[in-house]
């Protein structure tokens, strides 16, 4: 029978600034999710997007975010796979262009740039301006205002009302977990003034503006590869009773997936 | 904030909860792929693996597209009256196809193919929801192995048929006794969903189960109760081995 290492299991627990990978495992980032962009010369619209990370858990670095960590995985090497109609494109990031990061402090991850750290996707951001300054998306997570989306939010609240398991889940980036919420991917800043019908999971920000998408774009061996959301909260109604805005956007999943040992 | 009021209650999927199924397919169709990604928890013969990248796959062909019938008579929600309220107003299933499961966990991958007659493409064009549902309880299970809704899973669902092809994305329910809470026809099930222990899937490689650990505590509500979160596509399945 497998069962986690025991200095696997110290590394959720044994947390310092800076790195935290002290034993070194192989891991690998998936995250998933449907959205808009562009890879090279191949446009697509509602495609699956699969971005994938290898790397090793000692290169996990973290600082400190509010009353949470930072954490973030710049090392090793990524690709996208994009499937429309059934047929996928896969592509290969030159080195450096995105990193994998998860923030406890906020309750978001995904994964960041130079561009910005939330893009080219971040999961369970907040969606709601509601009057206040919005220059950059996602400075804050969809939790922080006490909304509830997929198991980033519940980490975040950390409150009774989800199971064990969920409350369970590793948030260091160097043990497997799942992380879940709804999906940003956008450059710049979504529209704003959004009045879509919402239930579960509130906010004013409709489809992401992008003017300048060519310096947006990260590099591949396919060419420019960008993100640009184009449904968000934008959904008005749909069904009998009117769901719409952010209870209809895109989600999605980021997996940390880090090999059993047996002991 | 995570309870939903009566209100929104009443947009939940009524499919698959009485009677015979009829079909009513078209006359000429064509070859179709459905797929579910998502990620927990699945027992596959003896072992189970936690937190694995799970992918069903469904072949079937879209003449198969059947419309649910009570006793010959379309079951129509009363919710969604057809023509008006947002769709069809029918609620409609693919009964035949090739299913496989297949589990991604520490870098090795397992599949299944699963023996005939026990999956179905599930679809709730009134509500919402799409997915893969199952008789493993003797009873059509709409949201069992997996059933989508909320995220553009549920407006696509609305919107188009299981003839279009498309890609979407939405919270994941691996649940017996979908719907957990009662509503309209739906008696519910106290609020849960039942454990699937007692209830395999049966494959070339075993018994299989699909688990739900990632939900809220105690309430199960029919839409923000999972906590889970996949992808569903369409697609014309253009293999020449099928």
């Amino acid at each position: 029978m497998k069962t986690r290492n025991w200095t696997h299991r110290l590394l959720g627990s044994a947390l310092v600034l800076g790195t935290i990978g002290v034993q070194a495992a192989p891991v690998v980032y998936t995250l998933q999710t449907v959205g808009d962009g562009k890879l090279g010369s191949y446009p697509f619209a509602e495609a699956l997007i699969s971005i994938v990370q290898v790397s090793d858990t000692s290169h996990v670095v973290a600082t400190p975010s509010g009353s949470g960590m930072l954490f973030v995985n710049k090392a090793g090497y990524a690709r996208v796979t994009i499937v429309q109609n059934g047929k996928p494109v896969v592509a290969k990031f030159e080195s450096g262009q995105i990193y994998v990061f998860y923030d406890t402090g906020k309750g978001i991850a995904g994964f960041g740039s130079a561009i910005s750290p939330t893009y080219p996707v971040a999961l369970d951001c907040s969606n709601t301006v509601n009057g206040t300054p919005y220059t950059a998306d996602c400075q804050a997570g969809n939790a922080l205002n006490n909304y509830r989306d997929g198991t980033l939010s519940a980490l975040f609240l950390g409150s009774a009302e989800f199971t064990q398991q969920t409350l369970a889940l590793p948030t260091s980036l160097a043990q497997s977990t799942l992380l879940t919420g709804h999906a940003h991917m956008c450059a710049v800043t979504y529209t704003v003034g959004n009045s879509a019908n919402t239930f579960e999971d509130f906010g004013d920000l409709g489809t992401c503006v992008d003017p300048a998408p060519a310096a947006h774009t990260l590099m591949t061996d396919h060419g420019g590869f960008f993100l640009q959301d184009m449904v968000g909260g934008s959904t008005v109604s749909v069904g009998p009773n009117g769901w719409g805005g952010w209870d209809t956007s895109n989600v999605g999943y980021l997996r940390v997936s880090v090999p059993e040992i047996d002991d | 904030m995570n309870k939903e009021p009566m209100a929104r209650r009443t947009a939940v999927a009524l499919a698959f909860v009485v009677g015979a199924l009829v079909a009513a397919a078209p006359a000429c169709g064509s070859p179709m792929v459905y797929t579910a990604n998502f990620v927990t928890n699945i027992k596959i013969g003896d072992h189970t693996y936690h937190n694995a990248s799970v992918t069903i796959v469904f072949k079937g062909d879209t003449s198969d597209i059947a419309n649910v019938a009570v006793g010959g008579t379309l079951l129509a929600s009363g919710l969604c009256p057809a023509p008006a309220g947002g769709g069809v107003g029918y609620f409609k299933y693919l009964p035949k196809g090739v299913v496989t499961i297949s589990a991604r966990s520490d870098g090795g991958t397992i599949t299944a193919t699963l023996l005939p007659n026990q999956v179905f493409v599930a679809f709730d064009s009134c509500n919402g929801g799409i997915g893969f549902g199952s008789y493993v309880t003797g009873n059509p299970e709409p949201a069992y192995p997996v059933g989508f809704t909320l995220g553009t899973a549920m407006s696509w669902s609305v919107n188009n048929d299981l003839t279009t092809p498309g890609n979407m994305s939405g919270s994941a329910f691996s649940c017996i006794g979908y719907p957990p809470n009662g509503i309209g026809a739906a008696q519910g099930n106290n609020d849960a969903c039942t454990a699937p222990d007692g209830y395999p899937l049966y494959s070339n490689v075993g018994h299989v189960y699909i688990y739900q650990p990632y939900t809220t505590q105690g309430h199960i509500s029919n839409h923000g109760g999972s906590l889970n979160r996949g992808t569903f596509s369409i697609a014309p399945n253009t293999a020449t081995d099928d």
